[in-house]
């Protein structure tokens, strides 16, 4: 299938979707779940808030869904929600945790019970150390590094000029080489 | 130099420089060892990043069930009219008012003419030729651009409406261009397939 034609289908399921098709606007779910779940886990630093948040969403999503115009990417304009709903939720609850039961399940069962402690660990500070970082630089760096979002993209997602985008990059990212010292340098064998 | 070339690491990392910036960045990177480290420090971090895997999240299929169950009412006259929607519209009735509003001053106009011509309105001030140029010359200088194209407009069209053969030609043309512009637009906006209810996932 070209791209052309996946972009099709995906028009033709979102204009179904604005019609009040729920069986469409499923389908808009199973696509952009997994990229928006990620991004949303990613600012909070909580599975089951990101996965609370990335339903809060797509329920925003298709209350709005009537408004959205196709000029910009259907996935831009649901980061442009998650983000939103996102710090909504983390300015009320402000403290925000890394619950251990979230450790558990570790991806990796072939690791050794130390290597999977360890994993765990170099996780959890990897992830702490995004989420301590300001709400401003936080939500560009992740929708670059998650998101994979261009710098323009981002800037139009946070309705920013692009100069800011740069500049809170480069201040989130020098933060992290901070934070993460340890973790670079033990990096840097293999990635040499 | 230095100092303006570290703010421009993070976008050469994210290749998103371009033209001359580029050079000059690779220019520097080239010559300067701190950068360099900097460079190598930032792509590491953004690797570090990336390598992490997520936790488990509940699979996109189950998530999508339950979403679309927690889905409110929408009123499906809460959709706006598509942009484009109103250009389809108003293009073809601008055209077909646009062309109403000249044949209604050429009509007007040689009416006026043809009555001033038998003498049916008598020595009135505002119809001579130089009260005419003075009203003319008023709206030339208050309106400058758009006075002069709407005269060369109107000389145009002019030479349209010099026999009504031509008239009702050009009427009948502009009214079936209308009708095609119409018959255009609602094939268009006509219905599309349904998706079929196994759509098939990206994943």
């Amino acid at each position: 299938m070209t791209q052309l034609q996946v972009e099709e289908i995906e028009s033709t399921i979102i204009e179904q979707s604005q019609n009040g098709d729920r069986h469409a606007f499923g389908e808009l779910v199973r696509r952009y779940y997994s990229g928006v779940v990620h991004v949303v886990y990613r600012l909070c630093g909580d599975a089951a808030l990101a996965e609370d948040m990335a339903q809060e969403t797509f329920l925003r999503a298709w209350i709005h869904l009537p408004s959205y115009h196709p000029q910009s990417p259907f996935r831009n304009w649901l980061y442009r929600i998650a983000v939103n709903a996102t710090f909504d939720v983390l300015r009320k609850q402000k403290a925000t945790e890394l619950e251990e039961e979230e450790w558990q399940q570790i991806r990796d069962s072939s690791l050794s019970p130390e290597a999977i402690v360890l994993a765990r660990e170099k996780a959890g500070r990897i992830q702490q150390a995004i989420v301590s970082l300001p709400e401003a630089a936080r939500n560009v760096l992740v929708l670059r590094e998650y998101g994979g979002l261009s710098y323009q993209e981002i800037a139009a997602v946070l309705d920013i000029p692009l100069g800011t985008v740069m500049s809170r990059l480069n201040y989130a990212r020098n933060r992290l080489r901070e934070m993460l010292q340890e973790e670079v340098k033990q990096q840097e064998p293999e990635y040499a | 130099m230095h100092e303006e070339m570290q703010n421009f690491l993070n976008a050469y990392l994210d290749r998103e420089l371009r033209g001359t910036r580029l050079l000059e960045v690779k220019r520097h990177l080239a010559a300067c060892k701190t950068c360099r480290e900097t460079l190598k420090e930032l792509r590491l971090v953004s690797e570090l990043l990336k390598a992490d895997a997520p936790p488990p999240f509940t699979p996109p299929e189950r998530f999508a069930e339950r979403v679309t169950l927690n889905l409110p009412r929408r009123p499906l006259h809460a959709r706006p009219p598509k942009p484009g929607s109103l250009a389809w519209w108003l293009a073809p009735v601008l055209i077909l008012g646009g062309w109403f509003f000249v044949r209604v001053v050429f009509l007007l106009s040689n009416w006026v003419t043809a009555a001033d011509a038998i003498g049916l309105l008598g020595q009135n001030f505002w119809l001579e030729p130089r009260s005419q140029l003075f009203w003319l010359e008023m709206a030339r200088n208050l309106f400058p651009g758009q006075i002069q194209e709407t005269i060369g407009l109107v000389s145009w069209l002019g030479g349209w409406g010099l026999s009504l053969w031509q008239s009702l030609s050009l009427q009948v043309g502009i009214i079936a261009l209308y009708w095609f512009w119409l018959a255009l637009w609602w094939r268009m906006r006509g219905p599309r397939p349904m998706l079929p209810r196994t759509a098939p996932s990206n994943r």
